[in-house]
């Protein structure tokens, strides 16, 4: 009759709740469930964020003066490494297909667990290994390459190159088996009726993903093992001092990396296709569209490195033709960004804290993707190349698109994840702050590109100083708003009101069953339905969330009569 | 669009940590970017260690100087004036120490070939010589001439016939010897607490012995204090070097000297027109 017919009883509810169905430390450490693995690695890049944005804010502080504050040039490098580096490798590539992904993918599909249970635990620990390994490395002797490990510096500066690469190494591994699950699962566990096409774009979005995942991390693994080998055994292929050339290095890392800009996007784009669609009540415009934007990224994705290295002294009609694909990218960028507005249109917005999130990040993409335009003319990049416009550019995708869509996504599934719902008020609150502190930050960074300032400076030319000081109230003001949305997910866990299976009134499969959900994810198939048609859908009150009104509307074929599952 | 024109300057640009040399047609050797206003300029840069980006933000020009190749760029400046040199490659410990304020200086032809003509006669004395050279040649970016002040390598002030500790716990005396390997040979011995210090590069083939002799009489008078406090403000002028007595001899010689040596600038700028 409802979507509570696929939750257990309630008195049943409390025993196979997914989180305290089995107790005790083992069974987290040694779990093989896709939603616990999913919640100990949002623990963990959790963590990490945490680590490198506080990191963030000692940076900032010292760029308050132009002259030394409290750290020496080679504090103020081994800040700035440890922070991109750890925002890379530890948060923004595992963040959103690792924690969410692991734990939205098969309830998505209506299955019971990822295509390989054990594959996907073991991916966890090779994160926590790679982490280790990396942090203990950075931390032991202080790393001061950059995360980009340029090289000749990265063969001949005193830091512990080899111990982080080999990090990079462990956490490619993990990053694979990831994708290599998702893929599989994907392709396999369909449930009946859901053809590629009536699937959630979210999960377009992870296939995505998944494909740049296991496509291009190899790269990455062959770059570090080279670097590692070059520094140790001077092979001679990145350093000019045995006749190798350091931009073969860029190419190699770039081949990689740029992809990898894609890994940190793509599904931040594909929980805003969720959530667009979900608090505006309203079926998601140009499905295919977004769905095959999303390939489409993926696979542009491939093409476009070297605009990484407009004045590393390529040919002149190379760095042409890596321009000219570099623009092709920003069409399905668009798509999606003109889709999503389409979205909205006459549709029933609620600006729910999910939503508020939903906006800020399209807002905050548009701009990060515009100004991507300025950096992929060669003209422009001359003088833009390797200034704090760059470094705006990519907060405003990385932090403006990734995070907040990754906070966004968190907030529209905890009640899923934890069943708690949270504070509403607090919740918009904690998006205003971080929203205006973001642009504050991020805003000026690009005047300051514009005028000449170089990034990775410890020290800077006064002129540049009051926007500088502007940047850091802004990142003070980005730190609180994150502590906000800290305090929200935290209060939640105490004090939550008890979440509805429904709450938002999605039509996608996780919304079918209880919240939190059972360890064995649904008591029995469920229906397959249009993931974007919200007719039958009617809002109840706030303990029973939305339920089916019309049971008969989309039934696809009849799930066949089984035994209840053991 | 990318086509460098014919007739312009030619300017050698090496790149180090973390300092610039540029060096000029006419041989001249300066840490500071000297050009006319409304001229071709054409940079072709080398760097000694790592990656480093030439970056002039008033005129939106920026190029990578990668080592083991020679990259070319080419503006042309048209006002005159004094611009900001950035490095904007991260090229480790001191890279926002390679702002160098004012560092690109744009001249009307005449004060260029006036520049030119000052910039290729070193000073005559060697303690003046090396200093010069210390200032050009990019020894300042790492060593001091205060007493005690660490940039990366030890400072220079007072070091001269002290004995000194390498890490391997042998001592030595700071002597011509040293000072000779150390700048042919930088690894050959570390001194204790520079281990972790980025390394130096080798100055093999870039000076000759009479700029060796010249080096070598610098550090030894950095041992007097009258002289440190002459050079610690990055200057020698003409009464500073009066007062330590080691102006060079006889001012009209020199004076005709600078005008010859003007001379040979316009030939050289000519020659490179032409080709």
């Amino acid at each position: 009759m409802s979507a509570v017919a696929n939750s257990p009883t309630h008195s049943q509810e409390d025993s196979d709740n997914f989180l305290y169905h089995s107790k005790g430390f083992l069974s987290w450490a040694l779990t093989l469930d896709h939603k616990r693995i999913g919640l100990m690695y949002l623990i963990g890049v959790m963590s990490a964020f945490f680590l490198a944005g506080m990191l963030a804010l000692i940076l900032r502080a010292e760029l308050m003066t132009p002259t030394k504050m409290f750290l020496s040039n080679q504090q103020y490098n081994q800040v700035f490494t440890l922070h991109g580096a750890i925002m890379v490798f530890l948060f923004i590539i595992p963040s959103v297909p690792a924690a969410l992904g692991n734990f939205l993918v098969p309830v998505m599909l209506g299955a019971k667990d990822v295509a390989f249970p054990r594959l996907n635990l073991s991916s966890f620990y090779l994160w926590v290994i790679g982490a280790i390994f990396f942090l203990s490395a950075m931390l032991y002797t202080g790393l001061d390459t950059g995360w980009t490990f340029y090289t000749p510096y990265s063969t001949t500066t005193q830091g512990p190159v080899v111990a982080a690469t080999l990090g990079v190494f462990i956490l490619g591994f993990s990053s694979i088996f990831t994708g290599l699950n998702f893929i599989v699962t994907i392709n396999t566990m369909r449930p009946p009726g859901m053809a590629w096409f009536k699937m959630p774009l979210f999960l377009w979005a992870t296939y995505a993903t998944s494909i740049i995942q296991v496509l291009a991390t190899p790269v990455l693994g062959i770059t570090v093992l080279l670097l590692a080998a070059e520094r140790v055994l001077h092979i001679g292929i990145f350093d000019p001092a045995y006749n190798g050339d350091p931009v073969t290095y860029q190419h190699f890392f770039w081949f990689y990396s740029h992809p990898a800009v894609y890994i940190m996007i793509l599904p931040g784009m594909g929980i805003i296709s969720e959530l667009m669609s979900v608090h505006s009540h309203k079926s998601i415009f140009g499905y295919r569209f977004i769905a095959y934007s999303s390939v489409a990224i993926a696979l542009f994705g491939f093409l476009v490195w070297g605009h990484h290295m407009f004045t590393s002294g390529m040919a002149s009609v190379t760095t042409i033709i890596f321009s000219a694909l570099t623009f092709t990218v920003s069409i399905p960028s668009a798509i999606k960004v003109f889709n999503w507005l389409a979205t909205m249109y006459k549709g029933t917005v609620q600006l729910n804290t999910p939503m508020c999130y939903s906006l800020a990040f399209i807002f905050l993409f548009t701009i990060g993707g515009l100004t991507g335009l300025w950096l992929g003319a060669l003209s422009t990049d001359r003088p833009l190349h390797d200034t704090y416009f760059v470094v705006a550019h990519f907060h405003y995708v990385m932090v403006g698109g990734t995070l907040v869509g990754f906070l966004g996504g968190v907030f529209h599934w905890w009640p899923k994840m934890t069943g708690k719902m949270f504070s509403e008020l607090w919740g918009k609150i904690s998006c205003a702050v971080i929203f205006v502190g973001f642009n504050l930050t991020f805003l000026p960074q690009f005047v300051l590109g514009s005028r000449g300032m170089p990034r990775r400076y410890a020290r800077y030319v006064e002129e540049f100083q009051e926007l500088h000081q502007l940047s850091t109230w802004g990142a003070f003001l980005l730190g609180f708003g994150l502590f906000i949305a800290l305090g929200v997910i935290i209060h939640s866990l105490m004090r939550g009101k008890k979440a509805p299976p429904n709450p938002w009134g999605g039509a996608t499969l996780e919304w079918q069953c209880a919240s939190p959900p059972p360890y064995y994810n649904f008591e029995n198939p469920p229906r397959v339905n249009d993931p974007y048609d919200y007719k039958p859908l009617e809002y109840r009150d706030a303990e029973r969330g939305w339920e089916y009104v019309h049971p008969s509307a989309p039934t696809v074929p009849e799930p066949t009569p089984e035994p209840a599952k053991s | 669009m990318m086509e460098i024109p014919s007739d312009t300057i030619n300017i050698d640009v090496t790149a180090r940590k973390w300092d610039w040399s540029f060096q000029y047609p006419n041989g001249a050797i300066d840490d500071k970017l000297h050009i006319p206003n409304n001229r071709a300029i054409r940079l072709r840069m080398r760097s000694e260690d790592v990656l480093h980006a030439f970056y002039v933000p008033a005129f939106r020009a920026k190029s990578d100087v990668v080592p083991g190749r020679v990259t070319e760029m080419w503006f042309q400046p048209i006002k005159e004036g004094e611009y900001d040199l950035f490095c904007a490659e991260y090229c480790g410990d001191q890279h926002s120490e390679m702002i160098k304020r004012r560092g690109v200086i744009v001249h009307d032809q005449a004060g260029y070939e006036e520049y030119l003509a000052k910039a290729v006669s070193p000073p005559k004395h060697p303690a003046a010589h090396g200093f010069w050279l210390y200032s050009r040649q990019g020894c300042k970016s790492c060593h001091s001439v205060e007493d005690g002040k660490k940039i990366v390598g030890p400072s220079f002030a007072n070091s001269w016939g002290k004995s000194v500790q390498t890490s391997a716990g042998d001592e030595f005396k700071f002597d011509a010897q040293y000072v000779r390997e150390s700048i042919l040979a930088p690894q050959a011995k570390y001194r204790s607490g520079y281990e972790n210090a980025s390394k130096m590069p080798s100055y093999q083939g870039k000076f000759d012995e009479d700029e060796l002799l010249a080096l070598t009489t610098f550090l030894e008078w950095m041992s007097k204090p009258e002289f440190v406090a002459a050079v610690q403000d990055g200057t020698l002028d003409a009464t500073e070097k009066e007062s330590l007595g080691i102006q060079d001899e006889v001012e009209a010689e020199e004076g005709t000297e600078e005008a010859a040596s003007a001379d040979d600038g316009d030939a050289e700028s000519e020659n490179s027109d032409d080709a």
